[in-house]
């Protein structure tokens, strides 16, 4: 990790924005935390183990993915704070209204609500991608017919939006014109979900079976 | 611009499930999918288009050929459809329509429907209307296009009569 603290600080805060949805997620539904419990075990997180410890700093690329080791990270802090919870109690022979009694441990350790939004996520990020990059008066056509032709059929059903209306909008001449444009943003959208991968994984993931394990864990539906 | 990404996702899981995330990730993005009724416009439309705007991605050889014919015809042969329909077409032109179908098909630029009509449509044409044949393809195989275009729902009527007729010629050349 880079010792510049305003660097470090930036990459804490891309680290919090692009996982934290998902760690929460974990808390919540894989371990059954309430909410705002939830909030103060990745609170605690943050600032015990990836602050104070500098736990980012033992992430070995050549031993795995980088979010399985923080939901690893997040798993160990979980068990050690119930236990220094319960330690206090018992110490204060105070009656139990800890963090035990809501935490399901008998739940799976899969991280599959973890998965799951880190996959959301994931998706959600590269089409904002895609989006911000078809701003430009040239390339808003491009988004337009990814949406009308694959978004929303894609994700909602819809009917795609049909090719003579396509041509009477954006006065296409042939149609290779507009197969084009369709082709272009598929692509680009892929290029788009790389790219989000990368900011994700780090530069030396290997891109192509992430693409394969977030369709794994997406197939299994919600 | 319409919705917001993440409100899409949300959306998309909120009445169905993340599997169409997937299907999203999984899709073939050299191959667009088209409806019959997409198809049909689309032939249409690259019927109507003009060989000026689209044959000279070809290569530069193309567009002396095209000049020269239209100094021989002034007003003739100026869209694809022109050429593909007419009695007597320059024998160039159909080539040229054929190398244009058999690329953009190759390359996936226009739908592999659209591309493998104009490539039988011009060989037809070529045999049937010119005596020339264009291609190694046999008659057998020539038959067997020109039946897969007669069967296809989204070829047009016109299209499809043109063709019918070019079939009876094939078996009266034979």
């Amino acid at each position: 990790m880079n010792p510049d603290p305003v660097v470090r600080r930036s990459a804490l805060d891309q680290l919090c924005h692009r996982y934290m949805p998902a760690l929460r997620a974990h808390l919540v539904r894989q371990k059954r935390l309430p909410p705002e419990e939830a909030d103060d075990v990745l609170q605690g997180f943050i600032t015990g183990k990836i602050l104070e410890q500098g736990i980012l700093q033992r992430v070995r690329p050549e031993r795995g993915r980088f979010r399985n080791f923080l939901l690893v990270s997040l798993n160990r802090y979980l068990v050690s704070r119930v236990r220094h919870d319960n330690a206090q109690k018992r110490r204060a022979n105070a009656p139990d209204i800890s963090l035990e009694p809501q935490l399901d441990t008998t739940a799976p350790e899969s991280g599959e609500a973890f998965s799951m939004e880190w996959a959301r996520q994931l998706v959600a990020d590269a089409l904002r991608r895609m989006r911000e990059d078809c701003q430009s008066p040239q390339r808003q056509s491009m988004w337009i017919i990814f949406e009308q032709r694959v978004l929303e059929p894609t994700l909602l059903g819809a009917k795609p939006g049909d090719y003579d209306e396509l041509v009477r909008r954006f006065d296409f001449k042939s149609p290779r014109e507009a197969q084009n444009v369709l082709v272009n943003a598929k692509r680009r959208f892929i290029q788009c979900l790389r790219d989000a991968i990368t900011d994700y994984e780090g530069p030396q993931a290997d891109i192509d079976a992430e693409i394969q394990d977030l369709q794994r864990i997406l197939s299994k539906g919600v | 611009m319409s919705d917001n990404p993440s409100n899409l996702v949300e959306r998309a899981l909120a009445v169905g499930n993340s599997k169409t995330l997937s299907d999203l990730i999984g899709m073939n993005a050299n191959r667009p999918q088209w409806s019959a009724a997409d198809l049909s416009s689309m032939l249409r439309h690259q019927l109507a288009a003009p060989l000026q705007a689209d044959l000279p991605i070809l290569g530069p050889d193309v567009l002396p050929i095209l000049q020269r014919i239209a100094v021989a015809s002034p007003g003739a042969w100026q869209i694809f459809g022109d050429v593909l329909s007419g009695d007597h077409p320059p024998i160039d032109l159909l080539k040229m329509i054929k190398d244009y179908a058999r690329q953009t098909g190759k390359d996936q630029t226009l739908p592999i429907e659209i591309a493998t009509a104009m490539y039988y449509a011009s060989i037809l044409a070529a045999r049937t209307r010119c005596g020339e044949k264009i291609t190694s393809l046999s008659d057998a195989a020539l038959r067997d296009g020109a039946k897969w275009m007669i069967d296809a729902e989204w070829i047009d009527s016109a299209l499809r009569q043109q063709i019918s007729r070019d079939l009876q010629r094939l078996a009266d050349v034979r």
